[in-house]
């Protein structure tokens, strides 16, 4: 290799000054192409956010018109227990889901990141199931997969084991939810294998030369080289496991005994089932700001961990 | 390498971003996502003559089952023949999303023009203007008892028309009695110990088997409860549970004793199974003898089983106080902004009282309210019908008919269930689930 990596990314950068002083001549033409998406955004997305930030304020049952209620509905969710139950549930979802799918998504891209015949078609079986995981489909699926007399206890039978009724147990109820989450790792797998390809092998060859094993390998250059990847999929793993829906409305519809009692489920039925429109937009802004809270503390500690020294 | 960060945090902050307002705006995308199951009858059947006449196009909303939307087509398409200038777009929807989306059209003004209607909402849609004042209207009620048509009152004016009677009962699997050498008398007022005795018996006989599925968190057998001790679920304001602390204790203790004995199902069983699923009710699956439901659903239960059932009035029924209840099982109302109130009317009138269209839905909504059709279809059809309305005869002798639910009664469900699971995982007591309910309950009630 006659380049090096600085000479690589010097190059790219100053043809992307050079770019972006042609497109600052003629920001027209951009602005039309990019009309479609910046309507969406503004009607679709900025528009209902801002709107919803004003119902949180107010009393509103959608079949009337909104009436202000200044905090009236934040104070309500204070002394709300399901609230305190809905928090409680999905903090330990993501405590526990986000760190079984990275490390599940890590370890099977590891797996696939070899030259072996055929490896396209076992990559994409892999990643089928983050297609379907968030289905309706795949959570009847799970369902009855896990039904007290499903095909997972009839499988701990043979092994003498007498499974338990996963779902109406509250102990249990929210492991299934956890191990279906698990499951669908496909689009981290993708990334981290991305992210592995990218890994300069030179640097593996120095290390084998010296002597180093395969976990001092593993542990000292894959690890910290992939750190970047790592912490995108933390943040965006973080974000969309506050926001788990489907699943739970499927399987469990939070029950038992509150069990899995999810913050958008308890916002769902507030909004929709209850029709206290308001109450669940002070929910949604809530949670927006639980949300900004802990991507930023992950962007915080991610000084000491990720690494951008390539 | 600072590119890189910086280009990095950009990513990360755009996602943030959009994630943020994906949490944001649920609310109102989801809003706007009415799952796309509507049916249109092409304008093809337009006849040629017609086309000088105005076309009217009306759209006809309702909660539904498979067999239901197949029946509810069959009439409309009878209706458009009957009317050929009149057209109807259908829309259809499973009963929890029908509301919600009910609800969407309502915030945004565009209500179908007729809309099959729930007790449990009817309040609502008339306290915000929704409905069309029906006591004027061209419908004819002529073939309804006035007790019906009183169901479909609010504040001494007419708004909706009932298509049909209802009432909550247990239902049977008398094989499972027979196996177990239990006699029971569906004709006969048990005490309430007397049918706990029988659930138990059941259970002991037959190790396998529960006498019940355990009905601690289902509101209307509870509503019954209430009346059978002389009480009522709701006080006379709507603005409070009405049963005192001690009634409701006894409910849950009734089921707890019940559960410790093997007359109903094991707790974690009862949390398993999704309640509002009737194929996954452990009564059509033979794993117990009693389950309580609608007349209207029985049909489907006993086809579900695949056996004959029996069917029950709750027990303790024989009170001069009548305290089994009776409802309207569903309305026919209109949107008071229709654009054609006299091609609503007239769909109204035709699936409320004409004869073929009584015979296509047979007891599907509820058993029918126009007693002419309800005489016809039973001698036309016997079986199922005339054991159902056979069974209705009977109850509505010994029942009564109970004012409209609170307008914030559809939130207690929940909480029921969630109380009544903690009774059942024995994390509170009778006592003191009693009185955790009654206070959530009134606190919601209050906001009503």
């Amino acid at each position: 290799m006659g380049l090096s990596v600085g000479d690589a990314v010097r190059t790219a950068r100053t043809s992307g000054q050079k770019l972006i002083r042609l497109e600052r001549k003629h920001n027209g033409p951009a602005y039309v192409f990019m009309t479609p998406w910046l309507l969406g955004m503004i009607l679709l997305t900025a528009g209902s956010m801002l709107f919803t930030i004003y119902l949180a304020f107010t009393n509103y049952d959608l079949l009337s018109q909104p009436r202000w209620g200044g905090l009236q509905n934040f104070r309500q969710l204070i002394s709300d227990p399901n609230f305190w139950t809905s928090i409680r549930v999905t903090l330990i979802y993501v405590l526990v889901s986000v760190p079984v799918r990275l490390v599940a998504a890590l370890f099977v891209a590891t797996l696939v990141n070899k030259h072996v015949r055929g490896m396209g078609i076992y990559r994409a079986l892999i990643y089928l199931p983050s297609l379907v995981g968030g289905s309706v489909g795949a959570s009847i699926g799970w369902r009855v997969l896990f039904d007290q007399n499903g095909p997972i206890n009839a499988v701990l039978r043979i092994f003498g084991i007498q499974g338990p009724v996963w779902l109406g147990n509250p102990a249990t109820a929210l492991i299934v939810l956890v191990l279906l989450s698990a499951w669908q790792f496909g689009s981290e797998m993708v990334i981290f294998l991305a992210g592995l390809k990218q890994i300069p092998t030179y640097l593996y060859e120095a290390a084998t030369i010296d002597g180093a094993t395969l976990w001092q390998r593993y542990r000292r250059i894959t690890l910290p080289m992939l750190s970047p990847i790592i912490f995108f999929n933390l943040l965006m793993g973080t974000i969309s496991s506050f926001m788990v829906f489907t699943q739970v409305y499927v399987i469990t519809d939070g029950g038992p005994m509150n069990s899995t009692l999810f913050y958008v489920l308890y916002l769902y039925q507030q909004g929709f089932q209850y029709f206290h429109m308001g109450y669940a937009a002070a929910m949604a802004v809530v949670l927006l700001i639980i949300v900004a809270i802990c991507t930023g503390f992950l962007f915080l500690t991610s000084k000491f961990w990720v690494s951008y020294d390539v | 390498m600072r590119g890189k960060m910086k280009a990095f945090t950009l990513i990360a902050s755009v996602s943030l971003v959009s994630t943020a307002a994906l949490s944001g705006c649920g609310v109102a995308s989801a809003a706007k996502s009415n799952h796309g199951s509507q049916d249109t009858y092409a304008s093809s059947k337009t006849s040629p003559s017609a086309a000088s006449v105005q076309q009217e196009d009306i759209t006809f909303a309702w909660w539904t089952t498979p067999l239901r939307t197949q029946l509810t087509e069959q009439a409309i398409q009878l209706f458009e023949k009957k009317y050929p200038y009149i057209h109807v777009t259908l829309e259809y929807e499973p009963w929890s999303s029908y509301w919600t989306k009910l609800a969407t059209q309502a915030a945004s003004g565009t209500l179908p023009d007729v809309m099959q209607m729930d007790a449990s909402y009817l309040n609502q849609y008339v306290s915000n203007g929704s409905l069309m004042n029906l006591t004027k209207a061209g419908i004819d009620t002529s073939q309804l008892s006035t007790e019906t048509v009183n169901m479909g009152k609010v504040g001494g004016k007419l708004y909706a028309i009932p298509v049909g009677v209802n009432t909550f009962c247990e239902i049977v699997n008398p094989a499972i009695l027979k196996k177990a050498g239990i006699s029971f008398d569906p004709n006969k007022s048990y005490t309430w110990d007397q049918f706990a005795n029988i659930l138990i018996e059941v259970h002991k006989k037959l190790p396998n088997v529960y006498g019940s599925t355990d009905d601690i968190w289902q509101g209307a057998p509870l509503a019954y409860w209430a009346r059978s001790h002389g009480q009522s679920m709701y006080s006379s304001n709507g603005k409070s549970i009405g049963m005192s602390e001690k009634t409701l204790a006894g409910w849950f203790a009734y089921w707890l004793n019940l559960q410790n004995k093997g007359g109903v199902e094991p707790a974690q069983a009862n949390a398993a199974w999704d309640h509002t699923d009737p194929t996954a009710n452990p009564f059509v699956k033979g794993q117990v003898a009693f389950t309580y439901a609608s007349i209207g659903q029985d049909g489907n239960m006993e086809q579900l089983l695949g056996k004959p059932i029996e069917r029950a009035i709750f027990p303790d029924w024989n009170q001069p106080s009548k305290p089994n209840i009776l409802h309207p099982s569903m309305y026919w109302t209109i949107w008071s902004k229709t654009k054609y109130p006299a091609a609503a009317e007239k769909l109204v009138n035709f699936l409320e009282n004409d004869p073929q269209v009584s015979k296509i839905f047979k007891n599907d909504r509820g058993v029918t309210a126009n007693q002419k059709n309800r005489a016809a279809d039973e001698k036309a059809f016997g079986g199922l019908v005339k054991t159902q309305d056979d069974f209705m005869d009977k109850v509505q002798k010994v029942s009564s008919v109970v004012p409209l639910d609170p307008p914030n009664a559809s939130q207690l469900g929940n909480l029921l269930e969630n109380i009544g699971q903690e009774v059942t995982f024995k994390k509170l007591t009778p006592d003191q689930a009693a009185q955790e309910f009654i206070q959530q309950a009134n606190a919601i009630l209050q906001q009503g």
